[in-house]
């Protein structure tokens, strides 16, 4: 038990050093209008830790979804939301609006 | 109408599969069956009432309240499956001989079969929510009426319990001598798999580090959106492209379960006076 806690203090600190090192992440936009995203390409650097705000338009809500980066996010009906993406590797990534799936597609790049 | 089918069919497998597996592991275990569609029901209430207060949820906690919710789920979905694999494995031989004399004492006397309701109804809730607000997404935008929305919902439905079927009927037939201890081992390391994604969210939070950003990555030979790739989630946690720190969570719950599981003092012994309370 005593190895667990002291295992988990131990994650806790390096919690925060982890995010005491790291300046506060770039953010970058994405709209959701008619069930699309704009713009449908992103380009991000690789290996850093970055903040996706995505804002949902339409009145229905949707939910930001990638296989690729595995984030899933519902945003409701006209409102925003935040997801943190990354660190990742240099590559492209699918990401999409689950509810929406034939016409909510895009793709970020890691470069 | 194939939307709908596809979507609900994409969100119901996940707890068509815990079902399965979950159904298999407690046979013989009376009144199981009233217990799992309990947890079903709490599971789609839950689901209503969570979608319901998605807005809120979505805008706690620095907007990360998503993020811990879903972990939390995770994470308290994590304990009841232990408990459920460890309480089945110290119950089972009696379970197994004396069905129905000692099966009815068990459920009377001992109040642990309730994590059953509870494991049903979280592995329920996230998805459930999913498909209520996409269900209202498509209706209040008119893009499809109900009886195409209802349609597609039961034809997804219905696959999905298919799917769910298959694998308890798989099991029961393909591991008749070995089933608890088969169904324990499928349980232990789907509960390693929930845990991974409990850590997940918690990185997706920003509350934990990853570590390392993508240990392997296998998304070439098996994409996690492929239905083989969902399934494989579920069924042992798969992820192409897993993060050190969901690795470190995988491990941890893999080996501690596991050895627990492995040790504890089973069915194959007679109790001792003592310890059998």
């Amino acid at each position: 038990m005593k190895k667990i806690i002291f295992v988990f203090m131990g994650l806790l600190v390096f919690t925060g050093f982890s995010s005491l090192a790291q300046a506060e992440p770039d953010i970058y936009e994405l709209t959701i209008k008619d069930h699309k995203f704009t713009p449908d390409e992103i380009r991000i650097p690789a290996g850093e830790k970055i903040k996706l705000v995505v804002h949902n338009q339409d009145a229905t809500p949707e939910e930001f979804e990638s296989d690729d980066f595995r984030r899933e996010k519902i945003i409701p009906g006209n409102s925003s939301a935040t997801i943190f993406v990354g660190p990742l590797k240099a590559g492209e990534y699918k990401f999409f609006g689950e509810f929406n799936l034939a016409t909510a597609n895009g793709v970020l790049i890691a470069e | 109408m194939f939307p709908t089918a596809t979507i609900v069919f994409r969100e119901i497998i996940e707890v068509a599969l815990v079902i399965g597996i979950v159904m298999a592991a407690t046979r013989g275990l009376p009144g199981r069956i009233h217990l799992v569609l309990a947890g079903l029901g709490v599971g789609i209430f839950g689901s209503a009432v969570i979608a319901f207060f998605t807005d809120a949820i979505s805008q706690a906690i620095d907007g990360m309240g998503q993020e811990i919710f879903n972990a939390v789920v995770m994470f308290i979905a994590v304990g009841f499956l232990s408990w459920t694999v460890i309480w089945m494995k110290t119950h089972g031989r009696q379970l197994a001989q004396n069905l129905k004399a000692v099966g009815a004492d068990v459920l009377t006397g001992d109040k642990s079969v309730y994590v059953l309701v509870g494991v049903v109804a979280l592995a329920t809730f996230r998805e459930g929510a999913e498909i209520v607000l996409f269900t209202y997404g498509m209706l209040a935008s008119g893009a499809y009426g109900w009886p195409d929305v209802l349609m597609g919902g039961l034809m997804g439905g219905l696959g999905g319990a298919a799917v769910g079927l298959a694998l308890y009927m798989g099991l029961l037939r393909a591991a008749q001598k070995h089933l608890f201890t088969v169904t324990s081992w499928m349980l232990i390391v789907l509960t390693a798999g929930m845990a991974a994604q409990g850590a997940n969210f918690l990185i997706a939070a920003g509350v934990l580090p990853t570590l390392h950003p993508q240990v392997w990555d296998t998304s070439a030979i098996l994409s996690g959106g492929s239905f083989l790739g969902e399934t494989m989630k579920v069924l042992v946690g798969y992820t192409p492209r897993p993060t050190g720190m969901e690795l470190v969570f995988y491990s941890a719950v893999l080996l501690s379960v596991g050895t627990i599981y492995k040790f504890i003092g089973g069915s194959k012994k007679p109790q001792a006076p003592v310890a059998a309370e």
